[in-house]
């Protein structure tokens, strides 16, 4: 959990894993990814490094790359880029020269380009597979969508693609409608069943049936509450991490359009699936969200001013007196860290 | 919350005992949807004063409505009976008092307060105790074996 005040650097944290997200669906062209306008306070004379380290299938990946401002074209350009799989060099890179130390091969590669997503070696597909599943969302249930034409296996940040994704969840591994089936029935009483049938030549429609005896209702996606619209989005979140997962997930504000009552429960829902497989961070401002983590997985982003870094640091190293939520809003957590 | 159902509400005494109470709630066999843990009250005093205002009415209109108390002892011998003296008969069969002996700092030999929290509710699920019988939790034995028969066929899913 990720807590600070508005502005600390919260949301920040999964816009940077996005980029990485970006570069391994495929976007490997730099302008597409970070302008010049992103550096911080307009620094054009030093590299961005943007650094991940992941353990996926008992190996652990470290990657790095660096992009530089290019005078000339006034965009951005790869300075250097480097993977590593259990410490040992998949490939590396200067600017436009491409290394792979074990195939003892050396090449030239556009600087506008980043070679993650260009490369073929194995370590390379099961890394960016990884990235390019991570679930990052910030969701936005009046875009999300229930109808859909395609299959994927990669949500956006808005889930506005949320028909395809349920459907491509269900078509790699069918078993997740258990899962999916059993949440829903958890969060909502009257649920009956979900059903995603075809309409029309290749397109599908979720459809969500609910049942009060005697009388029963069938709603489509786009007709369901936007917290509603969650809870289908949260069960599918637990069955993809326990069909193609471990996942990773951030989620940005799960608490909102959730009734309070709900809010504890959302969150423990995705705490207790990812304790056992995949990750999941968070952030929120809501006392109940907080409340559902401990002082051992929470963690303070703040900063003095809009000109200073960010400073991230666990809440059990800040001393306090009592409840978090009331230090929060006394502005207790950060006052201890002015000098 | 279904409250035409069995359902629990957990009242802690501070933040310490919240961290063990969020690591019992992640042990996967909780059923989430009939636990509802309101904001800690500060102090044992406070979460009685909090349990009479909030809660005893809504127990007297439902007999499907039970309530746990977690708080600290303080290594007080007379604590639970100065609970229980101010719970009215009526109702003190769903009510139950757990806490540590003296504070929760002393359970830190168990491990982090979640993953004490976990193991806490493995030991209920399967009604062997081994953490339970810390030195500083073995006093709630009784209460246990009360919660054993009342609260566990509802707060658990069937194996």
């Amino acid at each position: 959990m990720l807590i600070g005040k508005n502005g600390a650097g919260k949301s920040t944290v999964g816009s940077a894993l996005e980029i990485f997200q970006r570069l391994a669906r495929g976007t490997n062209r730099v302008g597409d990814l970070i302008q010049p306008k992103d550096l911080t306070r307009g620094r054009l004379d030093l590299p961005v490094r943007l650094e991940i380290e992941a353990d996926i299938s008992d190996s652990k990946y470290t990657y790095s790359l660096a992009l530089e401002f290019h005078g000339p074209s006034k965009e951005l350009r790869v300075f250097d880029e480097i993977l590593k799989a259990d410490g040992s060099e998949v490939y590396s890179r200067q600017r436009e020269t491409v290394e792979l130390p074990r195939r003892k091969a050396k090449f030239e590669l556009d600087s506008e380009l980043i070679a993650l997503s260009l490369l073929q070696e194995k370590e390379i597909f099961q890394f960016t597979r990884w990235l390019s599943r991570m679930v990052i969302l910030q969701p936005l249930p009046v875009l999300m969508r229930g109808e859909s034409d395609t299959e994927t296996l990669e949500l956006a940040k808005d889930a506005r693609n949320f028909g395809a994704w349920f459907s491509g969840v269900l078509a790699s591994a069918p078993a997740a409608y258990a899962e999916i089936d059993r949440y829903l029935h958890e969060v909502m009483p009257d649920f009956k069943d979900i059903q995603n049938p075809t309409v029309g030549s290749e397109a599908r429609r979720i459809l969500v049936q609910f049942a009060t005896p005697p009388g029963s209702l069938s709603l489509s996606f786009d007709e369901l509450s936007d917290g509603e619209k969650c809870f289908l989005l949260c069960a599918v979140v637990l069955a993809a991490n326990r069909a193609y997962g471990p996942l990773f997930c951030f989620w940005d504000e799960p608490d909102n359009y959730l009734a309070l009552s709900e809010v504890g429960h959302f969150i423990g829902a995705l705490r207790r699936e990812f304790q056992s497989k995949g990750q999941f961070i968070t952030t929120s401002h809501h006392p109940e969200a907080i409340r559902r983590f401990s002082d051992e997985n929470t963690f303070l982003i703040f900063r003095r001013s809009h000109l200073e870094p960010a400073v991230i640091r666990p809440l059990s190293e800040i001393p306090r007196i009592g409840d978090v939520v009331t230090a929060m809003l006394l502005g207790d957590l950060e006052h201890e860290r002015t000098p | 919350m279904n409250e035409h159902r069995e359902h629990v509400y957990v009242l802690s005494e501070d933040q310490a005992n919240r961290q063990i109470l969020n690591g019992f709630l992640n042990h996967y066999g909780v059923r989430r949807s009939c636990v509802q843990c309101p904001p800690c009250s500060g102090g044992w005093r406070r979460v009685l004063e909090q349990f009479q205002a909030e809660f005893a009415p809504r127990m007297r209109g439902n007999a499907k409505c039970f309530v746990i108390l977690l708080i600290d002892f303080d290594q007080q011998e007379n604590r639970a009976e100065q609970v229980w003296t101010e719970i009215e008969e009526e109702i003190k069969d769903r009510v139950f008092l757990l806490g540590a002996w003296s504070e929760p700092e002393k359970l830190k030999g168990l491990g982090s307060r979640e993953g004490l929290g976990i193991d806490l509710a493995e030991e209920c699920r399967s009604g062997v105790r081994s953490k339970w019988n810390h030195e500083h939790l073995r006093h709630n034995g009784a209460e246990l074996d009360r919660l054993a028969s009342k609260i566990r066929p509802f707060l658990f899913d069937a194996a």
